[in-house]
């Protein structure tokens, strides 16, 4: 008889346990953006465990359906909840076309509502006798939701709108300023020089963008010294289908060293993607050995002015080019990176040697703090443009810029 | 199991990342500079294989069987990737933020 009410007292403990319902607080939430694919904002509730479940996660499999809305003012929009490690999730599909419009109107009042409670285990690594429910009521919900999304930041909503065109028009954003010595520079003087290349998306404009690019110095004579502007460029598809690693990509714009004593209109469509890797300089180290970027292209340009001694008529000509970038990890901390471009005009003109030529910066740099390296740069080659040719050796701070978005 | 393991995640990092680049060794051993100095268009071509091979993934009950209906998700961009200084960084992100969503 003992026994027996001993085993019935224990059951009926361990009945209670599994039973026991209770809540949880919030800790802390935020948004997150999702453009690969199709386009969401979502906003993440981190809820506090008490101590003794610290160690706790969310059962994914035991949240109940419930129906989930983004009220905003009195339009209703469905929208999805889903269990995170240590919260919930809500996300919200935006439409492409809308991006805009969705984005003004989620600055409006807004809140989430649930249409009923929801229930659903936290647990101790999958561990059965650990489990303790949770109900989330639709007071709660409202309350942590409350205008959630003001929480998106600038850059994530210009990322929203920006990141719909894929990579082509977001580039490698930089600027990279140098100096170089008497001895090295083409003047005898001291000379310093910036290199720079900035890409963007217009307002309003998901497939349409512009970039400047040059390599500009002191001495503005310098024979490689360049400037361009493309106010027109688009990413017109991939080219062998939706799985293709390769883009089409198509730029429209101006040319011309940097005094514009010779420059040209121009209009290039090309190729660009990712190619094997060419060489491996690692040594056995561990070491991510990044794959080189590559565009080929054709131009079509058509000159204004040229500075040329001979051959001296304005030319109508046509380009191939191929530009390139490699990044070579080297032994245990140092870097090649590679930023080059060759090009075969087919003018009889002003190519009668049917050369290729070519132009490219090598720079040697090792990390020394996030987004800075402490530099030695080698620049060698013709100008793509009045194709003079040079080179220099310098010393300088190269820094990524607003590499892909605003920041 | 139901939520993506550690090493599951890492798994899933490791074969994306062979889209854009060769390596022998532990991934998240790399220089930071290694990871963040990606050419923009590789930075999405890895997030887009990410995004596949997270989709993909079989998904597993909550007691680690192999089970339909579900597939597992989470939010990636270019703008997140930029908060990323190594792929340790990547990882426990996909970690604390992937979810699991009914199959449509």
């Amino acid at each position: 008889m003992k026994k027996r009410i001993l085993l019935f007292a224990f059951a009926f403990i361990n009945l209670i346990s599994v039973a026991q319902i209770t809540t949880l607080t919030l800790k802390d939430f935020d948004t997150k953006i999702n453009t690969v694919g199709s386009k969401s904002i979502e906003v993440n509730l981190f809820f506090n465990f008490p101590n003794k479940y610290k160690d706790y996660i969310v059962d994914e499999g035991s949240i109940n359906n419930v129906n989930s809305y983004l009220l905003i003012g009195n339009i209703k929009k469905k929208i999805t909840e889903s269990p995170i490690n240590k919260g919930l999730k809500f996300s919200l599909n935006i439409d492409i076309d809308k991006l805009a419009e969705r984005l003004e109107n989620i600055s409006l009042n807004h809140q989430i509502e649930i249409e009923k409670d929801i229930i659903f285990d936290i647990w101790n690594n999958n561990q059965e006798n650990t489990r303790i429910k949770i109900i989330i009521t639709n007071n709660q919900i409202t309350k942590w939701t409350k205008n959630a999304f003001n929480k998106l930041s600038k850059t994530q909503k210009e990322a929203l709108i920006k990141e719909k065109g894929g990579a082509a028009i977001i580039s490698n954003n930089s600027i990279d300023i140098g100096h170089v010595s008497e001895s090295e520079s083409a003047s005898g003087n001291a000379e310093v020089n910036v290199k720079f290349k900035y890409q963007d998306y217009w307002k309003n404009s998901s497939k349409i963008g512009y970039s400047f690019e040059g390599l500009l110095s002191t001495n503005s004579k310098d024979s490689l010294n360049y400037f361009s502007a493309y106010p027109f460029i688009s990413n017109f598809g991939k080219l062998g289908g939706k799985n293709s690693s390769f883009d089409i990509i198509g730029k429209v714009g101006i040319e011309g060293n940097q005094a514009f004593t010779s420059w040209r209109f121009s209009a290039n469509v090309s190729i660009q993607g990712i190619i094997p890797n060419l060489i491996n300089l690692t040594a056995g180290e561990n070491r991510l050995r990044l794959k080189p970027v590559v565009n080929i292209g054709i131009k079509y340009y058509t000159e204004v002015k040229n500075n040329r001694k001979v051959v001296t008529d304005n030319e109508i000509s046509n380009q191939f080019f191929s530009d390139f970038y490699y990044y070579i990890p080297i032994h245990k901390t140092f870097s090649l990176t590679l930023n080059g471009k060759a090009f075969y005009d087919i003018s009889k003109r002003i190519n009668p040697d049917k050369k290729i030529n070519y132009n490219f910066d090598a720079i040697l740099g090792m990390s020394i703090a996030k987004g800075f390296k402490t530099v030695f740069k080698y620049t060698k080659g013709s100008n793509s443009v009045t194709f003079e040719k040079g080179d220099f050796f310098s010393i300088g701070v190269l820094s990524d810029i607003l590499s892909g978005i605003n920041q | 199991m139901a939520f993506l393991t550690r090493n599951q995640i890492k798994e899933i990092v490791k074969k994306s990342l062979e889209n854009v680049a060769d390596f022998d060794g532990d991934i998240e051993e790399f220089p930071s500079n290694d990871f963040t100095s990606m050419h923009q268009l590789s930075k999405q071509k890895f997030l887009e294989a990410l995004k596949t091979n997270i989709n993909e993934h079989q998904y597993y009950n909550p007691i680690g069987q192999v089970a339909e209906g579900k597939h597992y998700d989470v939010a990636l961009s270019i703008h997140e990737f930029s908060q990323w200084n190594n792929i340790t960084d990547c990882i426990n992100y996909i970690k604390e933020y992937h979810t699991a969503l009914w199959n449509e």
